[in-house]
C-alpha cells in the first residue's frame, strides 16, 4: 500500500505551523466547518488582484480576459471533478447554502403544487432542511422526514415506504457532518428515480473525501462548498444534469443572466448563466480552481485509505478512553467520528483541549433533528480530519481529554 | 489563559450540585432560554411577592458554565427587590461583556465566574441565565 504522506502535505498548509504561548502546534480537527488552505490557493488570491483584478465577461481588456478565461477554467476543471458531463452544468454560487435555497426556490417554481412531498433525511444539514421548510410555507407543500436508525444509517426499506405518487423530490446528504454516514446513494437514486422522485445530494462534506462522480451516482442536482475542499471560503456551486438546468427558471435578475432588456421586460440568458446574475467571487472562483488542481495531484485511492486509516485510529483511541462512548456507527462512513464524555458537557470537552491547542467543534452542529433523534439534546463533540490530519493528531487529541478529566476528576 | 480561570473549583462544585435546580410550582413568573448555536437550555422560574423576589430555580441542560452561572444566580438574586434584582442582573452581564470595566469587590462567590471574560466564546453559555431571568420578568415590570 502506498503510504500517503501527511507530514508532507501538512507543508502545504502555511496555518498548520501555529503554535499557542505554550509552544503546542495546532491540531486541526474541525475540517467539517472549513479545511485550512493550501499556498498555492493563497497565493492565487493574492495573484488575481495584483496581475487581473478585472469583472468576468464583460472587459474588453487583458485583465478582463484573463479573469474570464481562469474563471471558466474552474467550471472545466470542476465538472471533470464531479464527474458532470458538460462544463454549463456547474454553476457558481456563494456558497453551498445559498447552492440549496436556489435550487429549492427555482425547483419548487417550476415543479412544486400545493400537496406535493418532499423527503429530506435526518441526517441533514439545517441547510438543507429549511430551504425545504421555507417552500412548504411558500408553496403548500409537505416536507417529509426520512428518519435514521439508531446507528446512524438511512434504510433503503424506508425510503420505499415513503416515496409516494406526490415525492417531487428527495433531499440527502452524501456525507453526515455529524456521524459522517455515507448513504448508498446510487442505490437510494435508483429508487427514488423509480418513483419519478428527483434527488438533490448535499456533497459539501464529501467532495475532500470521496471520489465524486455525479453522472455514476445519477442524482439530478448536487450542491458543494469550495471552503470545505481547500479552496476560499464565499464561492459554492450546483451541479444539475442540463435537462433540468434548462427548464428551470432564474434565480436573481441582474447582470449576466439576461439576453436583450426593455423597460417592461427581459428575455433569460442560457445556461449557466442564466443562473449566475451579478459579479461572481472571481477571485475565489479561480483560488476554488486551485484547490482542485492541489488535489487531483494525490492518488485519490491512496488518499481516501489513509483518512480511513487515520478516523479508524480516533474511534479505536477514543474508545479505549474511560468515558469516552461514540455517537452513531454507520455501516459505511468517512472522516468524522462524534463522541460524548461522561459527565462533561461537549463546550467544556472543547474548550479545555483548546486550550492545549486543539481545534474542534463542540454542539449540534447544525443538525438538532439529528441530535434530536440520536438523544443528544445538548450536542456532540466532533472530530473531522482532513488530508494533513496524522495519527499524532489523535494522540494529542487523546491526551487532551485525559486533562478533561483531570479538570472535571470524573 | 489557564484552564483554572474558567475552571474554578467552586464552579465546578455548583455544576455536579447546583443550587435551586428544578422546577417550581408556585413561580408567578417563567422564561426558557437557549443557545441555538451551541446547545445550552433552560427554563428559569421566579416567585416574585410584592415586588420582592422571593425565589429562584432552573431546570434544563447546559455545560457546566452555564449550570454553575445559573446556580450561582438563583442564590444572588434571591430576596433581592424587583429592581435591584434588575440592576444587578443587567450589570452582571455588563460586566462579563465588557473586560474594560472594573469588577466590584462585593461580588462573593460569583467573582468565580469571572473568569469567563477571557474566555470569549464561552461568554453566552456564562450569561444565558441572567438573561433569561430577565425575559421572564419582563412581564413584571408592566
Amino acid at each position: 500500500m502506498q503510504v500517503f504522506n501527511a507530514q508532507r502535505i501538512r507543508e502545504d498548509f502555511p496555518a498548520l505551523s501555529f503554535c499557542n504561548a505554550k509552544g503546542q502546534r495546532i491540531v486541526y480537527l474541525d475540517n467539517s466547518a472549513t479545511t485550512q488552505k493550501p499556498r498555492c490557493v493563497i497565493e492565487a488570491l493574492v495573484d488575481f488582484y495584483q496581475h487581473m483584478n478585472a469583472n468576468v465577461h464583460r472587459s474588453f481588456y487583458e485583465w478582463g480576459n484573463r479573469a474570464t478565461e481562469a474563471y471558466e477554467h474552474t467550471r472545466v476543471s470542476l465538472s471533470k471533478f464531479i464527474g458532470a458531463q458538460h462544463p454549463e452544468e456547474v454553476i457558481f454560487t456563494r456558497g453551498a447554502t445559498e447552492s440549496i435555497n436556489c435550487l429549492a426556490d427555482i425547483i419548487g417554481q417550476r415543479y412544486f403544487q400545493q400537496g406535493d412531498e418532499v423527503l429530506v433525511s435526518e441526517l441533514e444539514h439545517h441547510s438543507n432542511l429549511i430551504p425545504w421548510q421555507m417552500q412548504q410555507k411558500k408553496r403548500g407543500i409537505q416536507v417529509k422526514g426520512w428518519p435514521v436508525d439508531a446507528d446512524g444509517n438511512l434504510e433503503i426499506s424506508a425510503l420505499q415506504t415513503l416515496l409516494t405518487p406526490r415525492t417531487k423530490l428527495l433531499a440527502v446528504t452524501q456525507v453526515s457532518n455529524v456521524l459522517g454516514t455515507t448513504p448508498n446513494l446510487k442505490e437510494i437514486i435508483a429508487c427514488a428515480h423509480a418513483n419519478g422522485t428527483l434527488v438533490l445530494v448535499d456533497g459539501a462534506q464529501a467532495l475532500a473525501h470521496l471520489k465524486i462522480n455525479v453522472q455514476d451516482m445519477d442524482c439530478d442536482f448536487y450542491a458543494g462548498s469550495s471552503h470545505k475542499m481547500y479552496g476560499p471560503m464565499g464561492v459554492g456551486f450546483f451541479y444539475g444534469k442540463r435537462k433540468w438546468l434548462e427548464a428551470l427558471p432564474p434565480y436573481h435578475g441582474g447582470g449576466t443572466m439576461m439576453e436583450s432588456v426593455f423597460m417592461d421586460s427581459f428575455t433569460e440568458a442560457g445556461v449557466p448563466k442564466r443562473f449566475e446574475a451579478g459579479t461572481p467571487p472571481v477571485a475565489d472562483v479561480i483560488g476554488l480552481g486551485k484547490a482542485i488542481a492541489y488535489l487531483q495531484q494525490f492518488d485519490w485511492q491512496s488518499l481516501m485509505r489513509y483518512e480511513e486509516a487515520v478516523i479508524a485510529y480516533a474511534e479505536r483511541t477514543l474508545c479505549a478512553i474511560p468515558g469516552v462512548r461514540l455517537i452513531g456507527h454507520p455501516e459505511t462512513k468517512t472522516a468524522i467520528v462524534s463522541f460524548l464524555v461522561d459527565k462533561i458537557h461537549p463546550h467544556d470537552v472543547a474548550t479545555i483541549v483548546n486550550n492545549q491547542n486543539i481545534a474542534l467543534r463542540a454542539g449540534h452542529h447544525c443538525c438538532q433533528p439529528l441530535m434530536h433523534r440520536l438523544g443528544c439534546r445538548g450536542g456532540v463533540v466532533r472530530v473531522s480530519l482532513g488530508m494533513y490530519n496524522t495519527f499524532e493528531d489523535i494522540d494529542r487529541l487523546a491526551e487532551a481529554i485525559d486533562v478533561a478529566l483531570t479538570v472535571f476528576k470524573s | 489563559m489557564s484552564l483554572q480561570d474558567i475552571y474554578q473549583e467552586i464552579l465546578l462544585a455548583h455544576n455536579e450540585n447546583p443550587n435551586h435546580f428544578g422546577s417550581m410550582l408556585d413561580a408567578t413568573y417563567q422564561a426558557y432560554g437557549n443557545n441555538p448555536l451551541c446547545g445550552d437550555e433552560i427554563t428559569i422560574f421566579v416567585k416574585i411577592e410584592n415586588d420582592v423576589v422571593k425565589a429562584v430555580s432552573f431546570t434544563g441542560e447546559g455545560c457546566a458554565i452555564c449550570k454553575a452561572s445559573s446556580s450561582l444566580m438563583t442564590s444572588t438574586l434571591c430576596e433581592l427587590s424587583l429592581p435591584s434584582a434588575t440592576d444587578k442582573t443587567q450589570r452582571f452581564i455588563q460586566l462579563l461583556s465588557d473586560t474594560s470595566i472594573q469588577a466590584p469587590n462585593d461580588l462573593g462567590e460569583l467573582e468565580a465566574l469571572l473568569g469567563v471574560r477571557k474566555f470569549p466564546a464561552r461568554l453566552k453559555c456564562a450569561t444565558l441565565a441572567w438573561h433569561t431571568f430577565l425575559k421572564a420578568i419582563a412581564d413584571a415590570h408592566r
